[in-house]
């Protein structure tokens, strides 16, 4: 890139933050910089698995195999008591050996947070509780973070996207997108074996106004009409993606989601 | 009402033993269960439309679908002759479509009922 410094430039402040904002040309004219931030991406799957059985050490068996084998790990969620007596709900580091046998690790994963690969995954030491039930009817959350409060001003968007991976069946298998406790989609994948979901989150002419439109691929049963929120916006806020299954038969696995947020005024 | 539940099996099970309307989340390290006023935020999950087959069988598991089926077969002239054949051949059925308000009077579904039945087919 070929760059030069032009003088008589000087730069504009926020009055609120003190960040630097743009620039005051030498004829009077602003320059206000794009702003957009990426506050959420991440390709490590996480998602939620079958029922199945877990053996002594963490030994998982799954009904239901998956369609790869996650042999570098994936963050899967059991519920209570699954993985041994006692063990909390949660989403559990887990290295797959098959598509559907793996070791789970007591490595819990903790949002909004860093869901990196734990560096030495703990091994867990117990007898196995045998064969658990997979939660349904239950919105579980995959990923999360946090939107400072302002980002998007009155007329910014936020972006979800995400690809996941599911077996094909008539249950649905469906992904949520929700800002604090507002979710703007509930859109369920059944007899496809990948789905992309993306969908953005307008504010209209306020903070705490908010419409969302919504692209699914392929295209999904549920609704795709704009729904609408009231979340306050000018105050930290969570972004965040849940899945939810019907059938304790079937599986989903988030393999990489972002959430982008684009200020507008 | 918001409720929170630790991660345990009798967590999870006193958030599903909440009455409905509910709408339960599991945040990472608690159940959160949203009931009563708090739950009508859920509202944003009545799909609008949802396929001829997923209605059948939420209606179905309802113990609605004979009850329908006889409404639709006792429909006659042209406007009912046009209902049967939307029902047998349409792929998908609206939330607002006059046929899905006929069931709520005929079959005793009250709005929320209607919502919940929609709610409930676009899972299966």
């Amino acid at each position: 890139m070929n760059t030069y410094v032009k003088t008589n430039l000087p730069w504009l402040y926020d009055a609120a933050t003190g960040d630097i904002v743009g620039l005051k040309d030498s004829d009077g004219g602003e320059t206000i910089f794009a702003k957009n931030e990426t506050v959420l991406q991440s390709a490590i799957p996480v998602g939620i698995p079958s029922s199945g059985s877990v053996a002594a050490n963490g030994a998982l068996t799954l009904t239901t195999p998956f369609l790869e084998t996650y042999s570098d790990g994936v963050w899967l969620f059991f519920p209570a008591n699954a993985i041994y007596a006692g063990s909390l709900a949660g989403s559990y580091w887990v290295v797959m050996t098959t598509t559907s046998a793996g070791t789970i690790y007591n490595d819990r994963l903790v949002l909004p947070g860093s869901d990196h690969p734990p560096a030495t995954p703990t091994p867990i030491v117990a007898a196995g509780p045998g064969a658990y039930v997979q939660s349904t009817g239950l919105s579980i959350v995959q990923r999360s973070a946090t939107v400072p409060g302002g980002t998007l001003g009155a007329y910014g968007v936020l972006s979800y996207r995400s690809a996941f991976r599911h077996n094909s069946s008539a249950t649905g298998k469906t992904w949520k997108p929700f800002l604090n406790t507002t979710f703007f989609a509930s859109i369920p994948a059944t007899t496809t074996t990948l789905s992309n979901r993306n969908i953005r989150v307008y504010n209209t002419a306020s903070q705490s106004k908010q419409i969302s439109t919504t692209w699914l691929a392929p295209h999904g049963s549920g609704t795709d009409n704009p729904l609408f929120g009231t979340e306050d916006t000018s105050k930290d806020a969570s972004a965040a993606i849940f899945y939810q299954l019907a059938a304790d038969t079937d599986w989903m696995i988030d393999l990489a989601s972002i959430i982008t947020a684009s200020y507008g005024e | 009402m918001i409720i929170i539940y630790p991660p345990t099996a009798k967590g999870e099970a006193d958030a599903f033993a909440t009455p409905e309307p509910r709408r339960i989340l599991f945040t990472g390290s608690q159940y959160v269960v949203a009931s009563g006023v708090d739950a009508p935020s859920d509202a944003n999950a009545i799909p609008q439309s949802v396929s001829m087959r997923q209605i059948r069988l939420a209606l179905l598991e309802a113990g609605k679908i004979d009850s329908a089926n006889t409404l639709i077969a006792s429909k006659t002239g042209l406007k009912g002759r046009s209902t049967q054949i939307e029902w047998e051949y349409a792929s998908e059925i609206q939330r607002n479509s006059s046929l899905i308000a006929e069931f709520g009077t005929a079959l005793s579904l009250d709005r929320a009922a209607l919502d919940a039945l929609f709610v409930k087919a676009s899972g299966l």
